[in-house]
């Protein structure tokens, strides 16, 4: 499978093929790595591009994906882009001189984050700071509700230690929230 | 993960808020386009209007960064050549998606990551004709018709290298040039020429004009694609 330009002239049944699988797999699964790549950190304004990247490398690549790990396919892919980006990110702020602590520059009360896009702005610096094993099985199982069994396959490991890394993710990310609460004077009740 | 219940309310209210996420139209759109699927106009229509109102890109989603712009060339060829999309005749009413897809449905309802079957997605898929949408009125999206005499362009070229008449092609491209001398798809464009000197023969052209482009746009995705076109011609 290629894309729009690299395609052969010729080949129509395949790629009709190729198409309706393509089609499947966006529908399927882009609302899942537009969150992922949010999540595990690439900037908004490289968001769209990194989307397309992981999808187009899954076009590439169809041949070589069998259809049962389509989702771990782009799970991996996804995380290899967003380590691309977070590299990149890091080169500019390092130029840039940007060192600031991100969680604790989210800043309004807990009842603030009502608004989901403080509340979002909040959990993905959260997030940033964790533990990249842990913060990514973090996201699997709390945001995309993913079962362990299924996160043992898409990361290769043991579902023992999934649940002991998921265990290990909340307390880390709890902690986190709860020094951020007390930073922001509030009682963390938020109706 | 079912058996977790968060105890504080408020990682309870952070997760929420991620889950209810959804790609927007425009990405999906732009996604659509970058693997080669058809983007109707409805999706165009979306896409540009996201792009506008969204201030850090200054011309809109369509020419974005990277391979935004790319996705326009996709968006295009889709639309004339893939038996596979549907498109509807909806021109009326610009909030609705003018592709009809099988899995639409996924915009509002979580991403599941179970296996997939590998037949079509519905019996109507392949039953239902191809209807290519009539433009939008202009008024109701700047961008596309500004857009659209450059996609019919690029099409025309693209159409031609396809059955091997690469003087068409360049012909085309030649026409575009003209028209469009600071086009938005100017780069895609170049690509198709450099394809379509390395189809007509034209070898050392094409390597010349694809040193050019790679110097010209060192980061774009398009570099892979150009080096692929003059590398696969190698002996």
């Amino acid at each position: 499978m290629s894309l729009a330009l690299d395609e052969p002239i010729g080949q129509e049944s395949t790629e009709v093929t190729d198409k309706a699988r393509l089609e499947r797999m966006v529908g399927d699964h882009v609302d899942f790595v537009w969150r992922l790549l949010q999540r595990i950190g690439v900037p908004e304004a490289d968001l769209d591009d990194a989307t397309q990247q992981v999808f187009m490398t899954a076009a590439r690549r169809l041949a070589d994906i069998e259809p049962a790990d389509e989702g771990s396919f782009l799970y991996g892919t996804a995380l290899r882009v967003a380590s691309t980006q977070r590299r990149s990110l890091r080169r500019r702020r390092e130029v840039a001189g940007e060192d600031f602590d991100k969680v604790q520059a989210v800043d309004c009360t807990p009842e603030e984050l009502v608004d989901q896009s403080r509340a979002r702005a909040l959990l993905d610096a959260l997030l940033e700071e964790m533990p990249e094993e842990l913060r990514n099985i973090y996201v699997l199982a709390e945001i995309e509700e993913i079962p362990a069994p299924e996160i043992a396959r898409m990361e290769g490991l043991p579902v023992g230690t999934v649940a002991s890394r998921l265990r290990r993710a909340r307390e880390d990310f709890r902690a986190r929230l709860s020094r951020w609460k007390a930073k922001h004077g509030a009682n963390g009740g938020v109706r | 993960m079912s058996e977790y219940e968060p105890a504080d309310p408020l990682e309870s209210l952070l997760l929420q808020a991620a889950r209810s996420q959804r790609a927007p139209r425009a990405t999906r759109a732009q996604v659509r386009a970058a693997v080669g699927l058809g983007v109707g106009a409805g999706a165009l229509t979306a896409a540009s209007a996201a792009g506008a109102a969204a201030s850090k890109h200054a011309i809109g989603v369509l020419t974005v960064v990277g391979v935004g712009k790319y996705l326009m060339i996709g968006a295009a060829i889709g639309m004339v050549t893939l038996g596979v999309n549907r498109y509807v005749s909806s021109p009326a009413n610009h909030e609705t998606p003018a592709v009809v897809s099988p899995v639409v449905s996924a915009s509002t309802s979580p991403a599941k990551l179970a296996p997939l079957p590998v037949s079509a997605p519905t019996a109507s898929a392949s039953a239902r004709p191809v209807v290519v949408p009539p433009a939008p009125p202009a008024s109701s999206s700047p961008a596309i018709p500004a857009l659209a005499p450059e996609l019919a362009l690029l099409d025309e070229a693209r159409t031609a290298l396809r059955r091997q008449d690469a003087t068409a092609a360049l012909g085309a491209l030649d026409r575009y040039a003209r028209e469009f001398p600071r086009g938005q798809m100017s780069a895609e464009a170049m690509v198709l020429r450099i394809e379509a000197l390395v189809q007509s023969g034209d070898r050392a052209s094409a390597s010349s004009l694809a040193k050019s482009f790679e110097k010209a746009n060192p980061r774009s995705p398009l570099v892979q694609r150009v080096r692929g076109i003059v590398g696969e011609t190698e002996p």
